[in-house]
C-alpha cells in the first residue's frame, strides 16, 4: 500500500453510525402514564439514560435478563439522526388513554399521532429527561385542579396511575374519597413518610399539605369583597341578591322540584322575590307556614339523612336568610348571612364529608364562581332601579350564573340530592360512586 | 465494626402479577419459592458445580444488595433468614461459574474451581458470616461503603481471583464481582420481611393493589420504598434502601 504524508488513520464506518432504542425500563403498564428510561444500543455498546444519577453501561446478558423477568419492555425504535441526549420515554398506555377520555380529563400531554405504537399495550416518544416530566408535570396540575372542580375520582384514579407519590395525587385520592377512604389515605401517606425515614405527620399536617396544594394551584383568590349591604341602593336590592342566593342552591336542598306549588323552598324563594319587586315586606303569616315546612320538610330530612356528623345545613340557611330577610328588610335584610350561607353551602354540595376540615384555601377556591355571580347581579341592579329602589322583575330572569357555573354543578347537585332525599343511612349516604362523573 | 446487621435483598421479578405475588409473599398468603434462572446456561452450570439438584434449587440473595440494579421490584429482609442458608458465595456464583461481565477472563475449568474456593456449603457454612465481617473489616471504609457498592480495597486480595478480575474490569465495576450471594432453601416468613423496594412504576400497581383497596392488609413492620421521577430522570437507587440494606430502622 503506498504511504503518504497525510494518511488517514483506518476506521471502520457503519453506515450511519445508528443508534436504535433496545427497551424501555421499568416495564411500562397499560394503565399508566409516565417516563422511563432506556436501553440504547451504540454499535456493540448498551447504553441505559433517563436515569437520575446519569446513564450507564449494560452488558448485553444484563439487558436479556431484565427483558426475560419482566423489568423491561423490548422495542426496537432507530433514532432520527440528530437526535441528542440524554434521553427518555414518555409513556402512555392504551388502557390509561382510554381511562382518560372515559372521564373527559385534560388532554394528554404528548401527541399520539407523534409516538410510537406498541400493539395492545400504549405509545411512547424519547425526549430529554427534563421535557418529559414537564408535560406530565403540567398534566398532573391541571388535572388536579379539574378532579377538585368535579369531585371525580376517576380522576384522582389516573393521577395515581401517573404519579402516585405526588402530592397532587395524594391530595385528590383525599378529596375525593369516602371518608373511610380518606382515613385510609391519610394513614398511607403518614406509613411512606415514616418509611422514607421522616419523621411522620400528623393528620393536621397532611389536611395543610393538601391546602397548600390547593392554594399552589388555585391562584384566583382575589380578596374580600364584602359587605355588599353598603353598595347597594335600599333593602328591596338586598333582599333580590339574597333571593338569589338561595336560588343557585335551592336545586340540592328543594323537596319537590317537580311540583314548585308545594315546594316550601320554592315558595321562600319566591316570597323574597315579591316583596323585592313590590318593594314591601313579606306578611307574617305568609312566611311562617313556610318556615315550618322548610323545618319539617327539610330540616328533619337533614337530620334523618345524618349526612355528616360535621355538616350544618348552608344551603338551607341560604333559603331561610332570604325569607327572613323578606319578611325584616326594614330592620334586617340578611344579605350577609345569604352570602356567606351561599358560600359554604356550595363547598358543602361538592365535598359534604370535608368541609369541617380546616383548608381555607379549597373552600376560597370555591367561593370564587358565587362571589363573581353575585358582583355580576350587584352591577345590573346599580344600573336598573327605579325611585323607590324596587327591582325589576326581569332581574329574577337572569343566569344565576352569569360568569361561569360550578364545574360539574348538576352532578354534584345531583349526589347531593341523592344523599339528602334517598340516602336511608349513614352507610347508604357514603356509597354514591353510581352518580360519579 | 460488624457487619452482621447487613439485611439481604431478593429482586422479585417484574410486572403486575409480580406486584401482586410479592403483596401475597408479605401478607402470608403465599410462600416465595427458586424460580427457573433467566441464565439459564449460566446458572444451571454454577449449581451442578456446587452440588445442586436441579429439582431442590435454592432461592437467591445478595448480602447488603439489590440486584439486578434495574430491577423493579425488591424484598429486604432480616438477617434472620440466614438461617435458611445452603450456601454462600464471595460474589455472583452465576456470574463466576457462567464467566459473565468481568468473570469472562476466567477460563471454564478456572472459573469452576474458583467458585468451590469462593463459596461456602455443608460444614464450612457455619464460618461465613464471620468471613464477611472480617472482609467487609479490612476492605472496606465502612459496612455503608461496602452496601453503596464501593469497591473494595484489593491490594491483600492477591490470592483471591475476583482482585484480578476487578482490576481488569471496564470502570465503574460491577458490583456482583465482589457482593457476597447467599442460596437459601425457603423464601423469606413474612415476619422476616423489612422492606418492599419499588420502581416509580411497579409503585403505581401497588397502589392500586394495596393503598386503594382496604381489603388487603398490609404489613405494618414492612417499609415501603416507591421509586421517582424528577426532571433528571428516573431514581432507582434511594438512599433509604440502601440505608436499609444496611440495618438501619
Amino acid at each position: 500500500m503506498k504511504v503518504g504524508k497525510f494518511m488517514r488513520p483506518l476506521r471502520i464506518v457503519r453506515q450511519r453510525d445508528e443508534v436504535v432504542v433496545r427497551a424501555l425500563l421499568d416495564r411500562p403498564d397499560s394503565r399508566a402514564m409516565g417516563l422511563h428510561p432506556v436501553v440504547l444500543e451504540l454499535g456493540s455498546e448498551l447504553r441505559v439514560t433517563g436515569l437520575a444519577e446519569g446513564q450507564r453501561r449494560l452488558e448485553r446478558h444484563e439487558l436479556d435478563l431484565l427483558l426475560k423477568d419482566g423489568h423491561g419492555l423490548e422495542v426496537e425504535l432507530p433514532l432520527a439522526v440528530g437526535v441528542v441526549g440524554p434521553l427518555c420515554a414518555a409513556w402512555i398506555g392504551q388502557a390509561f388513554a382510554n381511562a382518560a377520555e372515559d372521564a373527559s380529563a385534560p388532554a394528554l400531554p404528548f401527541e399520539r399521532r407523534e409516538m410510537t405504537k406498541v400493539p395492545g399495550q400504549g405509545w411512547f416518544l424519547l425526549d430529554t429527561p427534563a421535557t418529559v416530566f414537564g408535560g406530565l408535570d403540567r398534566w398532573i396540575r391541571k388535572t388536579f385542579a379539574a378532579t377538585v372542580d368535579r369531585g371525580s375520582s376517576e380522576l384522582a384514579k389516573l393521577l395515581s396511575w401517573v404519579a402516585p407519590d405526588r402530592d397532587e395525587a395524594r391530595a385528590a385520592r383525599f378529596v375525593t374519597g369516602t371518608a373511610e377512604q380518606q382515613r385510609r389515605a391519610l394513614n398511607w401517606w403518614i406509613r411512606l413518610e415514616r418509611d422514607a425515614g421522616r419523621p411522620p405527620p400528623t393528620e393536621d399536617d397532611l389536611i395543610q399539605r393538601i391546602d397548600q396544594v390547593c392554594e399552589r394551584t388555585f391562584l384566583e383568590w382575589r380578596g374580600a369583597d364584602g359587605p355588599y349591604a353598603a353598595r347597594l341602593q335600599g333593602p328591596w336590592q338586598q333582599v333580590a341578591l339574597a333571593a338569589r342566593c338561595a336560588e343557585r342552591l335551592a336545586p340540592a336542598v328543594d323537596p319537590a322540584p317537580e311540583e314548585p306549588e308545594h315546594s316550601p323552598v320554592a315558595r321562600a324563594i319566591g316570597i323574597a322575590r315579591e316583596a323585592a319587586v313590590r318593594g314591601r315586606p313579606a306578611l307574617h303569616k305568609e312566611t311562617e307556614p313556610v318556615r315550618i315546612a322548610l323545618l319539617e320538610q327539610v330540616h328533619h330530612r337533614w337530620q334523618e339523612a345524618r349526612m355528616s356528623a360535621h355538616l350544618h345545613p348552608y344551603a338551607l340557611h341560604a333559603v331561610e336568610s332570604a325569607l327572613f330577610g323578606a319578611e325584616r328588610a326594614l330592620e334586617d335584610t340578611h344579605l350577609d348571612q345569604a352570602i356567606l350561607s351561599m358560600h359554604h353551602g356550595l363547598a358543602e354540595i361538592i365535598y359534604p364529608d370535608l368541609t369541617w376540615r380546616f383548608m381555607p384555601a379549597l373552600w376560597r377556591h370555591f367561593e370564587t364562581i358565587p362571589r363573581a355571580a353575585v358582583e355580576s347581579d350587584r352591577e345590573w341592579l346599580a344600573m336598573h332601579h327605579d325611585e323607590e329602589n324596587r327591582v325589576s322583575p326581569a332581574f329574577f330572569d337572569r343566569d344565576l350564573w352569569p360568569r361561569g357555573t360550578p364545574p360539574a354543578w348538576e352532578e354534584h347537585v345531583e349526589r347531593f340530592r341523592y344523599r339528602l332525599f334517598s340516602a336511608r343511612s349513614e352507610s347508604d349516604a357514603v356509597d354514591v360512586s353510581h352518580l360519579d362523573t | 465494626m460488624t457487619a452482621d446487621k447487613l439485611r439481604l435483598g431478593h429482586a422479585l421479578r417484574g410486572g403486575t402479577e409480580a406486584v401482586k405475588e410479592a403483596i401475597e409473599i408479605l401478607t402470608g398468603s403465599r410462600s416465595l419459592t427458586a424460580r427457573p434462572p433467566v441464565d439459564p446456561a449460566a446458572v444451571e452450570a454454577t449449581e451442578r458445580a456446587l452440588g445442586i439438584e436441579s429439582n431442590h434449587r435454592p432461592v437467591y440473595a445478595y448480602v447488603g444488595d439489590l440486584n439486578p440494579a434495574l430491577g423493579t421490584l425488591g424484598l429486604i429482609v432480616q438477617r434472620a433468614w440466614d438461617q435458611a442458608a445452603i450456601g454462600v458465595t464471595r460474589c455472583d456464583s452465576g456470574g463466576l461459574g457462567g464467566r459473565r461481565g468481568a468473570f469472562a477472563i476466567l477460563k471454564e475449568d478456572e472459573a469452576l474451581s474458583v467458585l468451590a474456593k469462593l463459596s461456602y456449603s455443608g460444614a464450612k457454612l457455619a464460618s461465613w458470616a464471620a468471613d464477611f465481617s472480617s472482609e467487609v473489616r479490612s476492605s472496606y471504609s465502612s459496612e455503608r461503603a461496602y452496601v453503596d457498592g464501593a469497591e473494595p480495597e484489593i491490594s491483600h486480595w492477591s490470592a483471591d481471583v475476583r482482585a484480578r478480575c476487578i482490576q481488569r474490569a471496564e470502570k465503574p465495576a460491577d458490583r456482583r464481582l465482589w457482593t457476597w450471594e447467599v442460596r437459601l432453601d425457603r423464601g423469606p416468613l413474612p415476619q422476616e420481611a423489612i422492606g418492599l423496594v419499588m420502581s416509580a412504576g411497579a409503585y403505581k400497581v401497588f397502589v392500586d393493589e394495596v393503598e386503594h383497596d382496604n381489603r388487603v392488609a398490609f404489613p405494618e413492620e414492612v417499609h415501603v420504598i416507591p421509586g421517582q421521577i424528577g426532571p433528571e430522570g428516573a431514581h432507582f437507587h434511594l438512599a433509604r434502601t440502601r440505608a436499609l440494606l444496611a440495618g438501619d430502622a
